[in-house]
């Protein structure tokens, strides 16, 4: 086994996977890739399962140099990526020989990118995962001179991601949001504020949450026991500014909840910088359903060559 | 028993709204039946103290049709088919050395620090859920005569093994994290393990002792100051 030798690890690079599921009960966060559709797709470039092991780059500055043949595929944020001081495109699998260097230059729009590798980043599961939490000390971040194990010797067609499915990165994103939890605690006059006035992405956004600023929204219930927090929950604190909790949040929380923003929408909440504007929009149960299922049947579909027509 | 919407994925089912043991058996009766025949197509099962979290594939469930299934369940599960929770002593020690805040909390309530450390020992706390942070076992109820309320400003960094309360709810901090609850004592007792069956050493249903120990028998089973 050989692997991809790390020059130089970036601010935060981490390998991630589909998440560490089913241990919420002892308090284990999912965890799992921040932008579970373009980590999907880096793994589908190269015709594998979507949650193969894979690494997750936080906004880039990354350097490796492969110490094996095998065949990359890069997606997520927007950045330069350069294969031997060569500009190649991301969203594409990228085949390496022994020697080749990948360099990730820091990401213009979006904030996180993912790099798969054929059959994988070889790691060992703990409870099921290689999900990298490094609050819970599952695995550890990427360091300079890691080498990354991988196979080698393997190959793989050059395949790329049509380009209405690549997602962009604009400065507003609209969240769709399912009420929910103690949404009736929450009046029909803080409801038409949370959806008709716009957010911004704060400093304070990373794997666990996104905390929002705007205009601060009251909740008129009573005081809370701590409950289960699902994915996309969306906390109104005290102070009336939004948390949206993403992968590594909390298990239980005592926060009042208004409802939670949906899968697909989380994805795009996880590559929005500071500073993004945020609107929320409800949106009704049948819908986020559908939404989600054809997302759900996109990242379950069988892998391997298209057929030809 | 009622539902709310969690997520496009996932219900929450509220048995009560207030914490009590007679609540929390409802809700650990249907916690433990579900774990024990598991339903296709469920992906969590959490449990907190008057709720039941249910994260599910969307493509085999919906919503409105689980809670119709859970409900007939639920009806079917007596309280008494409720395992009964292991009964567990936590060896802890209790001084100042490693209870940051047991002479503030003794002054509060105008006890001396033994008076704090036999009414903490004396109760039987029952495990409500595990959540927060991996083997985080949030417990109660605390004698009302040294319920205390969280500090103000949490601590940055608090030991492994941190014996504390908040109110009327104790716990044991499994690793060294921020936290605001005030401590008690400490304890050489892995909260959490991945070398151990099921990971967590308590699990929610328990019944929990502290027993106060020695410096020496705390340094003994591996305890640090």
């Amino acid at each position: 086994m050989s692997g991809l030798r790390v020059h130089q690890a970036g601010l935060l690079t981490q390998i991630e996977d589909g998440g560490r599921i089913g241990y919420g009960d002892i308090g284990i966060t999912q965890s799992g890739a921040a932008d579970r559709y373009s980590a999907a797709w880096a793994n589908r470039l190269l015709l594998q399962p979507v949650d193969t092991p894979l690494l997750e780059i936080l906004l880039g500055g990354v350097s490796l140099v492969s110490e094996a043949d095998t065949v990359v595929a890069l997606t997520g944020a927007e950045g330069a990526v350069k294969i031997n001081g060569r500009e190649v495109a991301l969203w594409r699998a990228h085949p390496l020989s022994k020697g080749d260097r990948i360099e990730i230059g820091i990401a213009k729009r979006g904030l996180r990118l993912y790099l798969a590798v054929k059959s994988g980043f070889a790691c060992q599961p703990e409870l099921g995962s290689c999900a990298t939490t490094l609050k819970e000390g599952f695995g550890r971040s990427v360091e300079q001179g890691d080498l990354l194990l991988c196979g080698t010797g393997l190959s793989s067609p050059v395949c790329s991601t049509l380009g209405h499915l690549i997602p962009d990165y604009p400065d507003m994103i609209t969240l769709r949001v399912l009420l929910g939890y103690q949404a009736e605690g929450f009046d029909g006059e803080q409801r038409a504020r949370f959806f008709s006035t716009p957010y911004h992405v704060t400093q304070a956004t990373d794997r666990m949450g996104c905390r929002l600023q705007g205009a601060a929204v009251t909740y008129g219930g009573g005081e809370l026991i701590s409950e289960p927090i699902a994915y996309g929950s969306i906390q109104i604190p005290a102070d009336g500014q939004p948390i949206v909790l993403l992968n590594e949040r909390q298990t239980i929380g005592g926060y009042p909840k208004i409802g939670s923003v949906i899968p697909m929408d989380c994805y795009r909440l996880a590559q929005a910088r500071p500073g993004t504007r945020i609107v929320f929009k409800e949106t009704g149960l049948e819908e986020a359903r559908s939404v989600t299922q054809e997302l759900l049947e996109f990242i379950d579909a069988p892998y391997g060559l298209p057929s030809p027509p | 028993m009622y539902y709310k919407v969690a997520a496009v994925d996932a219900i929450i089912l509220y048995f009560g709204d207030e914490i009590s043991e007679e609540i929390s058996d409802r809700v650990l009766a249907l916690y433990h039946a579900l774990k024990a025949a598991p339903i296709e197509g469920l992906i969590e099962i959490i449990p907190s103290y008057t709720t039941l979290y249910l994260q599910f594939d969307l493509r085999v469930h919906t919503h409105e049709i689980l809670f119709a299934q859970i409900r007939a369940l639920g009806t079917e599960i007596e309280s008494s088919s409720l395992p009964k929770g292991r009964e567990i002593t936590i060896p802890a020690y209790f001084d100042p050395s490693v209870g940051l805040d047991l002479e503030r909390v003794a002054a509060l309530h105008s006890l001396s620090i033994d008076e704090v450390v036999r009414l903490y020992t004396q109760r039987t706390y029952r495990v409500y859920t595990i959540g927060f942070a991996p083997g985080y076992a949030y417990m109660g109820s605390v004698d009302a005569r040294i319920a205390t309320p969280r500090l103000a400003t949490p601590r940055a960094q608090i030991p492994r093994g941190s014996v504390a309360i908040a109110h009327t709810q104790c716990a044991v901090y499994p690793e060294a994290s921020p936290g605001g609850w005030n401590i008690l004592g400490r304890t050489a007792t892995r909260m959490f393990d991945r070398g151990l069956e099921g990971f967590s050493y308590l699990r929610a249903g328990d019944r929990v002792r502290f027993e106060a120990i020695s410096r020496e028998q705390f340094l003994a089973q591996g305890g640090r100051i």
